[in-house]
């Protein structure tokens, strides 16, 4: 039987590392195993025993890119277990934060990651050769991302000014008014990578799978929502375990998630988009609608797309809410006190790659008994490997090292922030 | 002319804290006289092209893996005209360092003189600290450079 191995030792281009193996036996693709080397719980077990209060510190350095939705995720799942209804203006300035880093986490990956794949498979270099003003373009953004985050959340990586009940402080409206320049011209960068990544070649291809995301919070969700998917599903995040699941496969330390009647599910922007684009700015809306994404779309290749419009509705989300911060009584208080005894809570908010599911257990003493942490990317995992099988068996014809590109190319659709669960890709391809 | 150090790393990952801990050191050690400004990059490397912007002289620190060096040796690399070799390897990250570097040349973005010194490490598991060699070629490295920064003009050794 002819057998065919292709080996990529190093996925280029994704945050974090990982492995993938592909079996192909004569002309049918038997296998392909995308393996996440996960610190084996390793922030789950380092949570048990500490402090409810010092949850959002020790999720956040899971990653570096998204500490933010840790945080939140955190901050929101001891709030909710402790009876605490943040105050208006708190749900504000941790919407604001959210808008910075989904800013900064998406124009990285449009730009340095994903869009050189459409240009031949330049790299980032190759790309800012080719097209410097777009390149330029997002580092500006991503820069004004920085400084948001910086701002609300005391640092650029791991911020330092989130506590569960809101904040330590709160900015000054002078520092507010002085950042709203650089909001503006960046929205207007924004709308221009919208429209240069809208013209970018596209292949044909279509997912299946089910699209689970947030919704129903009268916003495009960030912080807050049900749990919704494509299918129908409509539950409080609370019941999340009675309709998804994990599951060990042999190959891969971090556990694959599916809904309980067995199917795959996409979390992250395509999941948002289809679920919630009604409540996009209108500004968006239109984008989106000469994009040809308006209701969303199920090519994950599109996904930049989508990406590049969330980008834009971030600052111009950023906008109002600095407009409205600003017409805010100046004695707001930066949080609230919680006090938390026994109990059990489950939170979710939406990381820029998808849902980011908290669940912890406290003791009497307020001290976290348990905790189960599950990322957007390890619930990708099923539905990237469908995508790989897909991929493959189409190109089947081709060389390894093409295959192999290809290969690369279908996981940075999804923007996998292997960080949150591993630390290294390489790919091996087996052709019997 | 004060040069810019910039330590790049993570403290939470063993020796990938090398650059952020000479920098711990050279702002605990200099004093008014030290011609030496500090920066720190941590997970996103393209906050570098922001960092030295404007800058004459930049020294960048991080860990790096190098075929053949024992933990604990200390690299330097003029990167002004030539990139950092293909065979030194110094992040994990979506976007290396020396991508970001090329990525800084590319787009006109390089400070007027550029380095990296780079630190042999061998240790990155998460929650440890700096691996014994490795602390002690920071300490060292950080002694030096005070000593340079109040000469005016750094110097690799």
């Amino acid at each position: 039987m002819k057998t065919r191995t292709i080996e990529v030792q190093q996925l280029a281009r994704v945050e974090g590392e990982s492995s993938l193996r592909v079996v192909i036996e004569e002309d049918a693709v038997r296998a392909v195993q995308l393996a996440i080397f996960e610190p084996p719980r390793y922030f789950e077990a380092l949570l048990q025993g500490r402090r409810f209060t010092e949850a959002p510190d020790i999720t956040a350095r899971i990653c570096g890119i998204c500490p933010v939705a840790y945080q939140m995720s955190a901050c929101h799942a001891m709030e909710h277990a402790a009876g605490i209804e943040l105050p208006v203006h708190l749900h504000a300035w941790r919407r604001l934060l959210y808008c910075g880093e989904w800013i900064e986490s998406h124009a990285l990956h449009i730009h340095m990651l994903h869009a050189p794949d459409f240009f031949g498979h330049a790299d980032a270099i190759e790309l800012a050769q080719l097209a410097p003003d777009a390149v330029k373009r997002g580092l500006a953004q991503k820069k004004v991302g920085n400084a948001l985050v910086a701002l609300v959340g005391g640092r650029e990586i791991h911020p330092i000014n989130v506590k569960v009940g809101g904040f330590y402080s709160l900015p000054s409206k002078q520092s507010l008014q002085e950042l709203l320049p650089q909001l503006r011209a960046a929205r207007q960068q924004a709308e221009d990578t919208v429209l240069w990544v809208a013209s970018l070649p596209f292949p044909e291809y279509q997912t299946d799978a089910v699209l689970v995301a947030l919704h129903g919070a009268g916003e495009y969700p960030m912080n807050t929502g049900r749990i919704g998917s494509s299918s129908g599903l409509d539950i409080d995040v609370g019941d999340f375990a009675q309709h998804f699941t994990e599951q060990q496969v042999s190959y891969s330390n971090a556990l694959q998630a599916c809904l309980t009647t067995g199917e795959a599910y996409l979390t992250g922007p395509l999941a948002r988009m289809a679920l919630n684009h009604d409540q996009l700015t209108p500004l968006c809306r239109e984008l989106a609608q000469g994009a040809g994404v308006a209701t969303g779309t199920r090519n994950p290749y599109q996904s930049i797309v989508v990406r590049a419009l969330e980008v834009l509705y971030a600052f111009e989300e950023a906008i109002r809410i600095v407009a409205q911060l600003l017409e805010d009584n100046d004695q707001q208080a930066a949080s609230v006190e919680v006090g938390l005894g026994r109990a059990s809570t489950v939170w979710a908010t939406e990381a820029p790659r998808g849902l980011l599911l908290h669940k912890y257990e406290t003791d009497a003493a307020g001290n976290i008994a348990a905790a189960t942490i599950v990322p957007p990317t390890s619930q990708n995992q099923a539905v990237i490997e469908r995508d790989l099988l897909a991929v493959v068996q189409r190109h089947l014809q081709e060389d390894d090292a093409s295959l192999a590109r290809y290969c690369e190319d279908v996981v940075r659709n999804h923007d996998p922030c292997i960080s949150c669960a591993t630390h290294f890709l390489d790919v091996t391809i087996e052709r019997r | 002319m004060a040069a810019l150090v910039i330590g790049v790393g993570n403290s939470d990952r063993g020796d990938d804290g090398a650059g952020l801990q000479l920098v711990e050191l050279l702002e605990a050690g200099r004093t008014a006289a030290t011609r030496l400004h500090t920066a720190r990059c941590q997970g996103d490397l393209t906050q570098l092209l922001d960092l030295w912007a404007a800058q004459d002289e930049v020294i960048v620190a991080d860990m790096i893996t190098l075929q053949d060096a024992a933990p604990g040796e200390v690299c330097w690399f003029d990167v002004g005209s030539e990139p950092l070799p293909y065979a030194v390897a110094c992040s994990s990250h979506s976007v290396s360092l020396a991508q970001a570097i090329e990525l800084a040349r590319t787009l006109g973005r390089m400070p007027q003189r550029l380095q990296v010194v780079g630190i042999v490490g061998s240790m990155t598991e998460l929650g440890q600290g700096l691996s014994a060699p490795v602390a002690a070629a920071v300490r060292k490295l950080a002694g030096q450079l005070l000593d340079q920064g109040c000469g005016g003009g750094l110097q690799h050794a």
